[in-house]
């Protein structure tokens, strides 16, 4: 294996699943999820020798990801796979599965760039600049996305996510 | 739900559920290598099919004087055409250079450092020469808003996450040999009777690795794409979108690389918001001529 390959399989080891923990919020299905972090960390692989430094691998995959999850979108696979559709082989969640497709189901019906403000901002924990470099477009727009997002979540979630919360307590 | 609920919602959705078994690393890697084989294999092809196109050029012309324009394009095209794709690292490069292995030892620089001699927090400017920068685009922005239209002033205090009818701001870039790169961006609505539409501006200054292609420079503003056309401004040729593909966060922009590299990008929608089509603009506020016109103007061209 040469050096490339090494330092690929690595990274991959180490990063891959936090990148299918990401792209699953986006697109709600863990096969998606797996073929978005395919090819982002396939674009990784070619452009190996330009990505050079540590710090910026993730913010690379995670571009990428985030660009393949929009792209897709706009050509109509959304409306072919929707959040919280039957998967066969998608694991039996141990707990409270009404809560989880609650939140999906809300995540889902975002548009794609208000949810992936919230994803960025509120899963990866990004700063506004960051997200708004990722999504290209100014940091204004990520705050007033941010705000829209967590708005209309606030909508759709009640009065399901907030009875959900309040029997829990 | 506020932020921090969110957060802690997004936190227990993850933990709770379970994922399916860990990626297969070995299967990514096969994966990569088959794509990388099948562009290099592309590459050569190209470029063979160059040569041979050459050599069939060359021979032709040095025989009969006749060339092959039709098919020598069609192979540079190609040849162009993965240049310029995703990856888009040089087959040469690709095996021969020694290669990176991700490493602790970090070569990140520092923000750029603020006014009050410490390095920024981030990538925006808050106060300083290069936040002046910013306030004076918009300042231009607006003096230059067609007669018969307004802008509304801010809300006292209004935040940004309001979107208010007046920004700006003033980020790093990056370092591009030594030398600081910063975008300026300035947005403002433009309102006729109860009818709003909105401006913007971006001036990247000079050291940019922004293309040079009129088209291919305008395409890039905010990643938007659209369909372009090249205007001619006096002698000067400046891309124009005249309409938007799929993102539609503007309907009309125009790019202009200045003689000393810096890049200015004017933008125009009927709507204030991609999100909202109500109430936007009639029409929108300028020309493609004129839009043309005013990347190539001085009033953007920041020092």
């Amino acid at each position: 294996m040469s050096d490339r390959d090494t330092a690929f399989a690595e990274y991959f080891a180490a990063r891959s699943d936090a990148m299918r923990g990401t792209a699953y919020l986006l697109c709600g299905d863990w096969h998606r999820a797996e073929d978005l972090v395919q090819t982002a960390f396939t674009k990784l692989y070619l452009a190996w020798n330009r990505v050079s430094r540590h710090e910026v691998l993730d913010a690379y995959v995670r571009q990428i990801l985030l660009r393949t999850f929009l792209d897709e979108r706009r050509r109509g696979w959304w409306r072919r796979e929707r959040v919280g559709g039957e998967d066969a082989e998608r694991p039996t969640p141990p707990e409270s599965p009404e809560n989880r497709l609650v939140m999906l189901q809300a995540l889902g019906a975002l548009p794609p760039r208000q949810r992936a403000v919230l994803v960025l901002r509120y899963w990866e924990d990004l700063s506004v600049e960051e997200t708004a470099a990722l999504l290209g477009c100014s940091p204004g727009t990520v705050k007033s996305q941010a705000s829209r997002g967590l708005d209309n979540l606030r909508g759709l979630l009640q009065p399901a996510y907030s009875t959900i919360e309040k029997g829990e307590r | 739900m506020n932020e921090e609920e969110l957060r802690e919602a997004l936190r227990h959705e993850m933990t709770a559920v379970v994922p399916p078994p860990p990626l297969d690393t070995s299967a990514a890697l096969r994966a990569a290598r088959r794509v990388r084989a099948r562009r290099r294999t592309g590459w050569a092809c190209a470029g063979s099919a160059a040569a041979v196109l050459a050599v069939a050029g060359f021979t032709a012309v040095g025989t009969t004087g006749a060339g092959v324009p039709g098919t020598g394009t069609s192979g540079a095209g190609n040849l162009g055409a993965g240049a310029t794709g995703t990856g888009g690292a040089s087959p040469t490069a690709i095996g021969t250079t020694p290669l990176p292995a991700p490493s602790d030892k970090g070569t990140a620089e520092p923000w750029p450092t603020g006014t009050d001699g410490l390095p920024q927090q981030d990538r925006t400017a808050r106060a300083g020469i290069r936040y002046d920068q910013g306030v004076r685009l918009l300042d231009e922005l607006i003096a230059m808003v067609p007669d018969g239209y307004v802008v509304p002033e801010n809300k006292p205090n209004q935040s940004v996450g309001d979107d208010p009818p007046r920004y700006n701001q003033a980020n790093f870039e990056e370092k591009v040999n030594g030398v600081e790169v910063w975008r300026y961006t300035a947005l403002a609505d433009v309102a006729k009777g109860d009818r709003t539409g909105r401006l913007a501006v971006e001036v990247t200054t000079p050291g940019t690795k922004l293309p040079t292609e009129p088209c291919a420079l305008t395409k890039q503003f905010w990643g938007m794409g659209g369909q372009c056309q090249v205007v001619t401004v006096g002698d000067t040729k400046i891309g124009v979108v005249v309409r938007p593909t799929t993102d539609r966060r503007f309907d009309q922009w125009s790019a202009y690389r200045h003689p000393d590299g810096t890049v200015t990008f004017v933008a125009q929608s009927k709507n204030r918001s991609f999100a909202s089509t109500k109430n936007g603009l009639k029409e929108l506020p300028f020309t493609v001529p004129q839009l043309a016109a005013l990347a190539i103007g001085e009033r953007f061209h920041l020092e």
